[in-house]
């Protein structure tokens, strides 16, 4: 069968899929199947059991459930409830505090916690209540917090980046501290807008807490979530652990801290280790998937055939690079980040590489690119996340309140296109 | 060593959590069309959404036990210091994929009504 027609077959059975509403990752092994076996006959399929086994059996792939686990104990133990109380205590004197508490909170919430839905979710619990009683505008609200949250993927630890780092076999604990500076920076460029925000419209906002409600003492609980981080990613920036080290060490670390706060029962752990199940499950069968795909595509050629095609396209380096952006701007609308990476890179690593980005820095890009598609309507998991936990919002208010965000996002990825050192400096000081 | 075990058991983890993530609504997918749709469509839907995850999940099953019963025959050992028979923690993964199967089989059996 000719190259042409195979990817004509692959392309509309993908589309038809994932249109219908097929589970992402049964719909990238369907296609995956398929071009497998047209290319290759019966013979081809049998490639699939290494593939299958070896992407779920990864030393780095261990990393991923430890790192949700950490998260969801943090979340599920209130120990998260305690410290969103600490930082707003400590940012309640400014004008519109709590917004900035959210970005902050999001911040560093986000660094014992892998996923942004989870950071979004567990900060979102804690503040939309309180935010809403206090006369805040909701959807300056809703939006501080989707977008807080997709901090969650670029500052370390991140699930994506491990991820990422597995398919491009590059070190995930470079990966990890490339995306620090950009996700401090990006958190800094959210609080700028917000204090802009509020100059503008000053009634978004009540005045700054005076009432006394909150105690000054509760600042204290900032100290043992801060502790954590500090713990994790020292180990992994000074070398003395791997990521995946790294990653137990938090999930014990977690349980430690709600053991501290008398709030860790039977039952938080069961549901924290099922919703880590559930978690893991389905990133590991999307990346199984993706890989019988990306395998089928390698198989048969029709991977070296879009890659060809690109490069002969003769676009400049920027040029290719803006496609991609463009690219990954509109799959982001309707797929999840993972899919995403797992779907497209195979095709395109090699052009990445042949146009000479640096795949740390690329890595960095991307990660802002899938945050950004996390607050992008009509698919936006961070949406859907603040949605559901609003208490009634219309989808439409948390879609408005995150519009401004992604116009930052753009401007963060233009900030690191003209100083590559904001992502590449800090990984070069590393030991190790 | 300890990564040698580790990473077999979070295979194991994650092959024995697929059938019941899938039953939990855990997979995602994209809702435009499959939220909005009703009645006979929605049907429709489901049942090639079941059919097609059901022929994926059997042919996966197949080749994996195929290479499970492959590595027991010829008792293939993985490279490391313990030099563990591969069958063993494969096995897992061919038990975790029958599940799976199992539960899209039971759904095709309830005629595609409740699925997520």
């Amino acid at each position: 069968m000719s190259l042409e027609l195979l990817t004509l077959i692959l392309v509309v059975s993908l589309a038809l899929m994932l249109m219908a509403g097929q589970w992402t990752a049964f719909a990238l092994g369907i296609c995956g199947v398929l071009v497998l076996y047209l290319s290759k006959g019966v013979i081809g399929l049998t490639a699939l059991s290494s593939v299958v086994w070896n992407n779920a059996n990864s030393y780095i792939l261990i990393a991923v459930p430890m790192f949700l686990l950490m998260g969801e104990v943090i979340l599920r133990s209130g120990v998260s409830s305690y410290f969103y109380r600490g930082v707003a205590v400590l940012m309640g004197r400014l004008p519109g505090g709590l917004l900035h508490a959210n970005i902050a909170s999001c911040a560093v919430f986000s660094a014992v916690s892998g996923s942004s839905v989870a950071t979004a979710a567990t900060v979102g619990t804690v503040a939309i209540p309180e935010m809403l009683a206090r006369g805040y505008e909701p959807r300056t609200v809703f939006g501080s917090l989707a977008a807080g949250g997709t901090l969650g993927i670029l500052i370390p630890p991140s699930i994506v980046m491990v991820l990422y780092g597995a398919l491009v076999e590059e070190s995930v604990a470079r990966l990890f501290m490339a995306g620090i500076l950009p996700g401090l920076l990006m958190a800094a460029i959210f609080m700028i807008f917000i204090a802009g925000l509020l100059l503008v419209k000053p009634h978004y906002a009540p005045p700054p807490d005076v009432s006394g409600k909150s105690r000054a003492s509760d600042a204290i609980h900032v100290f043992p979530v801060l502790g954590l981080l500090i713990v994790v990613l020292g180990s992994i920036y000074s070398g003395i652990a791997t990521p995946t080290e790294a990653s137990a060490l938090g999930a014990a670390g977690a349980i430690v801290l709600a053991v501290g706060y008398c709030s860790f029962t039977r039952k938080v752990f069961a549901q924290s280790l099922m919703a880590t199940v559930k978690t893991t499950c389905m990133v590991a069968l999307i990346i199984i998937c993706a890989q019988i795909l990306s395998t089928a595509l390698t198989y048969s050629g029709v991977s070296r055939t879009v890659s060809e095609w690109v490069m002969g396209l003769g676009l400049g380096k920027w040029a290719f690079f803006l496609a991609l952006v463009v690219l990954y701007i509109v799959l982001g609308c309707f797929v999840d980040g993972i899919s995403m990476i797992y779907m497209t890179l195979p095709v395109l690593l090699p052009v990445v590489k042949a146009f000479g980005f640096d795949l740390v820095w690329f890595g960095v890009i991307l990660t802002v690119l899938i945050e950004l598609g996390q607050i992008t309507p009509p698919v936006g998991l961070n949406l859907f996340t603040i949605h559901a936990i609003s208490g009634g919002a219309k989808f439409s208010e948390v879609a408005a309140g995150s519009a401004p965000y992604v116009a930052l996002m753009l401007l963060v990825i233009l900030m690191l296109c003209f100083w590559p050192g904001i992502a590449l400096w800090l990984p070069t000081t590393m030991r190790g | 060593m300890t990564d040698e075990i580790a990473g077999y058991l979070n295979a194991a983890a994650i092959f024995l959590g697929l059938a019941w993530t899938l039953r939990e609504g855990g997979f995602i997918r994209v809702e435009i069309l499959y939220d909005r749709a009703v009645g006979r469509f929605k049907q429709a839907l489901r049942w090639l959404i079941v059919l097609t995850a059901t022929v994926f999940s059997a042919l996966t099953l197949w080749v994996c036990t195929r290479q499970v019963i492959y590595a027991f025959d010829n008792d293939t050992r993985a490279v490391s210091v313990i030099e563990t028979p591969e069958w063993i923690p494969q096995s897992a993964m061919v038990l975790g994929l029958a599940v799976l199967l199992l539960q899209l089989l039971a759904w095709i059996v309830d005629r595609v009504r409740r699925i997520p």
